[in-house]
């Protein structure tokens, strides 16, 4: 038997592992930002934001408890049949593909900007493509498996930043709190929700998970770490820098680590956080990319997909290249009015819909 | 079997893709080749900035024996801007300059008047820095400062930036990073900087004096504060570590001169806004800890009655510090004790409209300050009632 044919399997504590690494990932890039006019309140965004993850993820986990043996993909087909859920199946096939290719971009210039200015940003570009490849290659066990290995160090890591880094909080520049009302707050949410909308893979990954009905459990549990470390890392940039300079830095989280200073030993540990970040947002373009040329794969009942791997990752890379500039045009790309009406509705709008007529057609004729 | 032999080609193109790519290195620094500032003093030029940079010689550093090479180089060159004139330090240094141990930074007086903000933004800005590196004023050239030759173990910018982080004993200096004064002048708080100067120490050899705090309001240098003004401020401020309170002995005349030295342990300050018809108000109250660490006069130490008088009339000494302070402060319509902000905090509503009138405010500002000592101890020494 070809090793393609034979179904991967892993568990739902590897789904919801894999979950929190994608939500680390972009977080601990860009921070407190997020569109808010007001940085000093982005904290109770982010818990905002966790609510709106926690309903998401109720959504689409409770589609994906319907259809259990299908994915996405194969769940808008028998739903909507071959063209309309063709057609929605390619939306989701290129959010996937777009996720992936913007985050291979940011892990380039993130290495660019903070490591290496000096070297093309091309070099950083193809490596990671090509580490890429090679992994999706070896399938999604092998994927949630590296990353059962990333994950734990680089909470641990995080967490240990943020012990450093407690001499140093002010806490008081938390306050006050609202003071530009609840609007900023609410619209400075929009972007962070639609990143813990990236559940979206919950109903790609379903079908291969062993432990179906744990599922539900754990990926609220990794919605609500993810809440929790959002929230800390707002609290302790803004404390350490400030409302308006926090908004001017380009790498918040990076900065923080930064600042740690420890009786003139324990300094200079940025290269930790480094690490965590070529760790978390390779997973994170791995398994956006596995999840894209799957859902190819299943869209064209094709009994291999794996020689879909290379275009895939080929497009990812040039058009990663293309599509922005610098780091600050993906930060102005994540606007509430682009990014967040184009994520929420393919992460929100369109599972609900699903939800609906799943629902109705169940009863109907009981699949 | 077809398949493994597409894996194995498909791995040695990859493979020596990789050798193509990864033979060149882009960004490559050998750690021999760098040129570790750790100082760099800033002053005023006719084309713009003048930078100055204390270079650590690392070879001589780190091997013993080598003992006529000086231990640290300076560079110094003038620039529109700040990193035109550190690029212009390439053509006089043969190592690239790296400023990851940056540990201060000096910056004349002159220009602190000028504005600070346009010779700072560099610091903040490019990614070999670090954002915690200490601040610092002199009257002087910030150029003398960096290149004067300090008696010291290792090399004179480690030495500064020492007895920077030294004002915790005594508390009458200010200490504060690149962070923190961004982050004051992004409010309408005016930032303490520690004053620096160099001074003759018996003989030829110079040394460092590190003692007061310049005041710099919007990033521009406004004055500077005496000793005893400077820990006025740091006790509004919570930020007394420690220091030596001195008094006159109990039952004494004013001028007398036996007098009681008090030592601090611990002091802490709760800074609160009023408001009464209109009106803000701040209301200051500081706990402080300490023993007696001299007191040849005391009788009867022990004796309640009288801690409690000393108690008072350390209390008395550390409120008229204060007041010095913030006669200052209002004279010179500064806030460097950060009232603002803490009005701003408990009515952020009202806030907007104040920040504009702010510095009408301030200077009338009514400020209510308490101060509860204690003497917890006293040393090893207890004076009974003998006599």
């Amino acid at each position: 038997m070809k090793p393609s044919q034979i179904q991967p399997r892993i568990s739902a504590l590897q789904l919801s592992f894999i979950l929190i690494a994608n939500r680390l990932s972009v977080m601990t890039v860009f921070l407190p930002v997020w569109g808010t006019a007001n940085s000093r309140d982005s904290w109770i965004s982010a818990i905002i934001s966790g609510c709106g993850g926690v309903i998401i993820t109720y959504v689409v986990v409770t589609l994906s408890n319907r259809h259990s043996r299908l994915t996405l993909v194969e769940i808008c087909n028998t739903l909507f049949g071959k063209w309309i859920g063709g057609f929605i199946s390619i939306l989701y096939l290129w959010f996937f593909l777009h996720v992936s290719l913007i985050t291979i971009r940011i892990f380039a210039e993130i290495l660019n900007t903070a490591l290496m200015p000096e070297t093309p940003i091309q070099i950083f570009i193809i490596y990671i493509v090509l580490a890429v490849i090679f992994s999706v290659y070896r399938g999604l066990e092998a994927i949630t498996r590296t990353n059962f290995l990333i994950l734990p160090g680089s909470l641990i890591s995080i967490l240990l930043i943020l012990i450093l880094l407690a001499k140093d909080l002010h806490l008081e520049l938390l306050k006050p709190i609202a003071e530009h009302g609840w609007r900023p707050i609410m619209t400075g949410s929009i972007v962070s929700i639609s990143f813990f909308g990236e559940s979206i893979l919950i109903p790609m990954l379903f079908p291969y998970v062993k432990d179906q009905q744990k599922v539900m459990k754990y990926s609220m549990g990794a919605v609500l770490i993810g809440t929790f470390f959002l929230t800390v890392l707002n609290i302790a940039v803004i404390s350490v820098f400030g409302p308006i300079e926090a908004a001017n830095l380009t790498l918040p989280v990076y900065s923080l680590v930064r600042m740690i200073s420890i009786g003139h030993f324990l300094e200079r540990i940025e290269a930790i956080m480094v690490a965590v970040w070529i760790g978390l947002l390779f997973i994170k373009i791995c398994i956006f990319l596995y999840a894209g040329v799957r859902g190819t794969g299943q869209l064209l009942h094709l009994k291999l997909n794996k020689f879909l791997i290379i275009p895939f990752s080929c497009i990812a890379l040039i058009l990663s290249y293309t599509s922005f500039k610098n780091l600050s045009e993906i930060k102005l790309y994540f606007s509430p009015k682009q990014w967040g009406i184009y994520s929420l509705t393919l992460e929100f709008l369109i599972p609900c819909i699903l939800l609906v007529v799943s629902f109705f057609r169940k009863r109907k004729n009981a699949i | 079997m077809k398949c493994s032999r597409f894996r194995k080609s498909l791995l040695i193109s990859l493979l020596s893709f990789s050798c193509l790519i990864s033979a060149g290195c882009w960004n490559r620094r050998e750690i021999e080749t760098l040129g570790f500032v750790i100082a760099v003093g800033i002053d005023p030029s006719q084309k713009g900035f003048l930078v100055s940079t204390q270079v650590a010689n690392t070879a001589v550093l780190t091997k013993q024996g080598v003992m006529n090479a000086p231990n640290f180089f300076v560079y110094s060159d003038a620039g529109k801007t700040v990193f035109d004139a550190v690029r212009t330090a390439t053509h006089s240094s043969p190592n690239k300059l790296f400023w990851s141990h940056t540990k201060v930074l000096v910056v004349g007086e002159e220009l602190a008047r000028k504005g600070l903000k346009p010779a700072l933004d560099f610091f903040a800005r490019d990614a070999e820095e670090r954002r915690n590196f200490l601040l610092a004023v002199t009257p002087q050239r910030a150029k003398d400062i960096v290149s004067a030759d300090v008696k010291t173990t290792t090399i004179p910018a480690v030495t500064l930036s020492e007895l920077l982080e030294a004002y915790k004993y005594s508390s009458q200096t200010a200490y504060i990073n690149l962070n923190d004064y961004l982050r004051e002048q992004h409010t309408t708080i005016s930032s303490l900087l520690p004053e620096v100067r160099l001074v003759k120490d018996q003989g030829e050899k110079v040394g460092y004096k590190v003692y007061r705090a310049a005041v710099i309001k919007k990033n521009k240098f406004v004055s500077y504060l005496t000793r005893k003004e400077t820990r006025g401020a740091l006790w509004v401020l919570g930020k007394v570590k420690s220091g030596i309170m001195d008094t006159k002995c109990l039952g004494k005349s004013k001028n007398s001169k036996e007098r009681i030295a008090f030592e601090t342990y611990k002091s802490d300050a709760k800074v609160k806004a009023q408001k009464k018809s209109g009106k803000y108000m701040i209301n200051v109250n500081i706990k402080e800890q300490g023993n007696i660490a001299e007191a040849s006069c005391t009788k009867n130490e022990v004796d309640p009655k009288n801690v409690k008088k000393m108690e008072k009339m350390k209390a008395k000494a550390i409120k008229k510090e204060i007041k010095a302070s913030l006669k200052k402060a209002q004279e010179l319509n500064t806030d460097f004790f950060g009232f603002g902000e803490v009005i701003h905090r408990s009515y952020p509503k009202d806030w907007e409209k104040i920040e504009k009138q702010w510095d009408e405010i301030f200077p009338t500002l009514k400020v209510k300050i308490k101060v509860e000592s204690k003497i917890t101890s006293d040393a090893l020494i207890e004076r009974n009632q003998q006599k």
